[in-house]
């Protein structure tokens, strides 16, 4: 029932917030052709919960043109429902469809679905997929069930498992272990409630090796530099806080109380954040924290005026050092479709792209 | 357990008519024939001005349904909100308004959820129900409750009340139903006179199903899509109703009639269609309780004198045996209880001008144990004074209604205090007996549901209440040739234009999981209901009547110039609907066919092509036939529903039921 109250409440959202629109907006490519895909960027859009539209959309950077749903288009069946993270490997892409159950292998070349694996307990009861993380001979992925599988990318077949938390959020790899946030966000209103801490996973013997007590609700995790991780600790949502850890000791370094959604790494001391005022002035943050000072200051990222009004809802952040772009993708109200904006190192705005719903995720297609 | 119950009631339908060939009976053919035309004079006294919509019992009797939710999508304007299957969820939406703002009124009172503001339709079984009329505005009675003047719409649910021959003591009806999906019903309808004064009626339903119907899993939009053949699981239903009214008629001035209300269901709740995926584990139980008194007394020629009372109880029961929690389940319960007074009194100021003052007081109170917010409690008073002239040609209906809302909570030591004047009125003119014009305006509000304010926790209390204001023009043409056997034809026509304000929406507040509810946003509405209803009597003893509903509603969102929904319909509002009713019946074999259509809606606010739900259309026959036993009458029913096998869903991806056959045996003792 909590279910259907969910999806009620999405269609109560009959009327969306109203938005700036923005120059520079991208053609809908309406005349796709199968075949091997130009250059350009995969996004990939959760779609709404219930609706089964998680997309995975295609930005043809030579003719400036966007294809929805190519993951649809080629394959004649739809992406699934919730897809949440995406990772590239040689060359697939492989995309975690949480309330599909699923893992969806696709050629990065064509868009052409290799395998379907199914994410499924020993009872088949959905594990719900969540993130990803790598090495170079293996895929690792958490799941909402408390779980880290190994995925070999070469069989695309499930390996060993290991136990975690309560509820992953993300996962990453520093110092050759894995670290897993465990969030317990499904347990936020029982008396138990969150879970808070960050398991350390040795992916050679698949065995947890210790918990990091972080405090409650962590949730994205990424490496900063050679053995540091930064993590976000969201708490109760009032008073979020980013951390680190230090790989070689598995200790907590710094904890910053600082306000933020996302993040990805810019270089060795910085990050780039993003988050929303929904208090009170509903504007969106996009700035750069310098993890290795001693203070909370922040300066802003984005240097082109006139831009930062038009994110709505700054949602995921993937920084492309190669690339020298920033894609920044903004879920809007949550009930319109996205768009994905893009900047330099800099921070200067380049283009935008209107794509499918609750954009997350951007791989790059040289 | 179910078994038990289930042999209990295959004993009463052996015993039953045992006892009841004690009975000494009349001719049961007449006196129904007789109670068919008194129904008929009465309903054409005089030509009814308010803008309105029904389903009376003939269409009810001789249409396949199992709840009021079947029923409602026949009546103009209403778009129903189907989850597909027996257990799935049913909900009303009236001309582009929202089903917070409709007022559902079973047997005089209000039906209240306090914790969502909608009222699930599918648990009014359609087996006892006389009559559903949805009115547009309200309706003009001045002996109501104030609750019943404070939506938007009302929509009357009124069950079956038996009349009895001067000779008669004791009548009863058996039905019994089998069908697609191990569909089974079984029904008792007993009434018995007590003496000159009292009568009692009791009604008895239980309803089961496995609910595994077939369905197509569309892995997409395009026509070239992947598609899969699917059975839908865990959508089993098992439900009993009982209801025990007591009608007292002490005089002609005073009467009384009582009820005791017993509901219990368990579901399971399929959820979505997910690509790749679909196992559920979610269920759900309800259980209703309520006993309710409407009290009538005139004291005089002018002044006139009544008393709703209700007291109820509800539980639900959610639980999720799948649910990734520590628990590794998930189990919420909800209590609701309502306690609820009203006292209304008219006084005829002179020969067609009349005046009535109604009052209700409503105690509303919600517990979950096991959630953050454990409890919630509302105290409401609603006042209306209403004005009503009526020279049966000329009719001018006025009130303000004045709304005062305390509520208390576990998030705030501060009392939430709401007040709010709302005002009605309706001119009307009917022309020659036949043409009435009429025109209402009518300002009103829905208030926050408990869910708005307290199970979302951020920003409840800046809330304020929905706004919705009704302007609406109505023509109707009635024309009726002859006393006996008169052929008739009504038409109505109803042109609108609704505005609704400060609409309460949910938005994701800093992830999708934590969810806030705001006022914002103005959606605009016009539209056009068109309803005809005609009856004929053809040679060869055929008696044939046509009922038929279209219905236009343009019902688009106006909040912002610049956002890329602005102007786009609502979600799940179609602008073209309609619904088309003929019943031949003859004394040999009586049939039916039914249609309704459904045009093109969108799952979403944004009008994408990704967004849309495909037009349905739904043909459905019944086929019965009389068989008189010596002393009793029987009825058998075939059905065919969804004849042409559409394969459509009125909610996305939750598929809806496709050819489904029914057959029912009635008896009347």
């Amino acid at each position: 029932m909590r279910k259907i109250k969910f999806l009620l409440s999405i269609i109560l959202l009959s009327i969306s917030l109203g938005f700036l629109s923005c120059t520079d907006d991208t053609d809908i490519d309406t005349n796709y052709q199968e075949g091997n895909l130009p250059k350009g960027l995969f996004i990939l859009c959760e779609g709404l919960y219930g609706n089964n539209n998680s997309s995975l959309d295609f930005y043809n950077s030579d003719s400036n043109s966007v294809v929805l749903d190519l993951f649809n288009k080629v394959n004649n069946q739809g992406l699934g429902d919730t897809g949440n993270d995406m990772i590239e490997f040689n060359d697939y892409i492989f995309i975690a469809i949480k309330e599909s159950a699923t893992v969806q292998v696709i050629n990065k070349n064509n868009g052409k679905l290799v395998k379907r694996i199914p994410i499924l307990n020993n009872n088949g009861i959905n594990r719900k997929p969540s993130r990803f993380a790598a090495n170079t001979s293996m895929l690792y992925l958490c799941t909402v069930d408390g779980y880290v599988l190994e995925i070999n990318p070469f069989t695309l077949s499930i390996g060993r498992i290991v136990k975690v938390g309560r509820n992953p959020e993300d996962i990453c790899l520093s110092n050759n272990k894995l670290y897993i946030t465990n969030s317990g966000g499904l347990d936020f209103n029982s008396p138990i409630g969150y879970d808070n801490t960050v398991s350390v996973v040795d992916p050679i013997t698949m065995t947890e090796i210790m918990k990091i007590d972080v405090g409650d609700n962590p949730a994205f995790i990424k490496e900063l530099r050679d053995g540091l991780i930064g993590l976000i600790v969201k708490g109760d949502y009032s008073n979020i806080k980013f951390k680190t850890i230090n790989t070689l000791t598995d200790e907590l370094v710094d904890s910053f109380e600082i306000p933020m959604l996302n993040f990805d790494v810019l270089d060795k001391n910085n990050i780039v954040y993003t988050n929303v005022d929904y208090f009170e002035s509903m504007e969106s943050k996009i700035k750069i924290f310098n993890f290795s000072s001693n203070t909370t200051n922040s300066v802003d990222f984005v240097s082109t005026p006139g831009i930062i009004n038009q994110i709505t809802a700054p949602y995921g952040i993937n920084i492309s050092i190669s690339n020298n772009e920033v894609y920044i993708t903004d879920a809007r109200d949550f009930i319109t479709s996205g768009k994905v904006f893009v900047f330099d190192l800099q921070g200067n705005y380049k283009y935008n792209i209107n794509v499918g719903y609750l954009p997350s995720k951007v791989i790059i297609r040289n | 357990m179910r078994i038990k119950v289930l042999i209990n009631f295959l004993l009463v339908l052996i015993i039953v008519p045992n006892i009841s060939y004690a009975q000494k009976l009349d001719s049961i053919r007449s006196t129904l024939l007789k109670e068919v035309l008194i129904s008929d004079t009465i309903r054409r006294e005089s030509i009814q001005k308010e803008s309105s919509s029904r389903i009376d019992n003939t269409m009810i009797e001789k249409i396949e349904t199992i709840s009021v939710g079947d029923l409602a999508k026949y009546i103009a304007g209403v778009n129903v909100k189907d989850y597909g299957g027996i257990g799935g969820l049913k909900t009303i939406s009236v001309r582009g308004l929202g089903s917070n703002h409709s007022a559902v009124i079973y047997d005089g009172i209000s039906v209240t959820d306090f914790q969502t503001g909608q009222v699930d339709l599918s648990k009014f079984s359609s087996s006892n129900i006389k009559e559903i009329r949805l009115y547009n505005g309200q309706s003009y009675s001045l002996l109501q409750p104030a609750r019943a003047l404070a939506s938007s719409n009302a929509f009357f649910i009124e069950t079956i009340r038996p009349g009895f021959d001067s000779t008669e003591r004791f009548k009863t009806t058996l039905k019994t139903t089998y069908g697609s999906f191990n569909y089974a019903n079984l029904g008792i309808n007993s009434a018995f006179k007590i003496n000159n004064i009292w009568t009692s009626l009791l009604d008895l339903d239980i309803n089961n199903t496995s609910g595994k119907y077939p369905y197509l899993l569309r892995y997409g939009n395009n026509g070239n899509d992947s598609t899969s053949k699917e059975i839908r699981k865990n959508s089993d239903y098992f439900g009993f109703r009982s209801e025990l009214n007591l009608f007292g008629s002490f005089n002609s001035s005073t009467d009384i009639k009582l009820k005791a209300y017993y509901f219990y269901s368990e579901r399971g709740l399929p959820m979505s269609t997910t690509y790749y995926y679909t196992n559920s584990g979610q269920r759900l139980w309800d259980e209703n309780f309520f006993l309710q008194s409407i009290f009538t007394h005139k004291l005089n020629n002018r002044l006139e004198y009544r008393n709703h009372l209700k007291a109820l109880y509800s539980f639900t029961h959610y639980y999720d045996s799948k649910a990734i929690t520590f628990l590794g389940y998930q189990s919420d319960t909800y209590y609701q209880r309502e306690y609820y007074i009203n006292n209304v009194g008219s006084y005829k100021i002179c020969k067609n001008f009349s005046t009535s003052l109604s009052n209700d007081i409503i105690l509303n109170n919600l517990n979950s144990p096991n959630l953050f917010i454990s409890s919630a409690q509302r105290v409401s008073s609603l006042s209306a004074w209403s004005f009503l002239y009526d020279n049966s040609k000329l009719l001018i209906n006025a009130n303000i209604l004045n709304t005062i809302v305390e509520d208390r909570s576990d998030l705030s030591t501060t009392p939430l205090i709401k007040k709010h004047f709302s005002p009605f009125l309706s001119l009307g003119y009917t022309f020659k007996n036949s043409i009435t014009i009429s025109l209402f305006y009518k300002d009103i509000f829905r208030m926050p549901t408990f869910n708005d304010l307290y199970f979302n926790r951020v920003n409840e209390s800046k809330l304020k209440p929905e706004l919705t204001k009704q302007l609406n023009l109505h023509l109707e043409y009635f024309k009726s040739l002859g006393f006996y056997k008169t052929n008739s034809i009504d038409i109505s026509l109803d042109i609108y234009h609704n505005k609704v304000n400060d609409k309460i929406i949910a938005v994701p507040q800093r992830n999708l999981f934590i969810w806030s509810v705001i006022n914002y946003g103005q959606v605009d509405i016009n539209g056009i209901d068109l309803q005809t209803m005609f009856r004929a009597y053809l040679p060869y003893s055929i008696d044939l009547r046509v009922r038929s509903t279209y219905s236009y509603q343009y019902v688009v969102d106006i909040s912002n110039k610049e956002s890329v929904t602005y102007k786009n319909q609502v979600p799940y509002t179609p602008k073209h609907s309609g619904s088309l009713f003929i019943n031949l019946k003859h004394p040999f074999i009586d049939f039916s066919y039914t249609f309704s259509f459904v045009g093109k809606r969108y799952s979403l606010p944004q009008n994408t092509e990704r967004n849309l739900l495909k037009p349905y259309q739904d043909h459905s026959i019944t086929i019965s036939k009389d068989i008189n036993l010596k002393k009793q009458k029987m009825n058998i029913g075939l059905s065919c529903l969804n004849l042409l096998g559409e394969k459509y869903e009125v909610v996305i991806n939750y598929p809806m039921p496709q050819r489904q056959f029914r057959i029912n045996f009635k008896i009347y003792l």
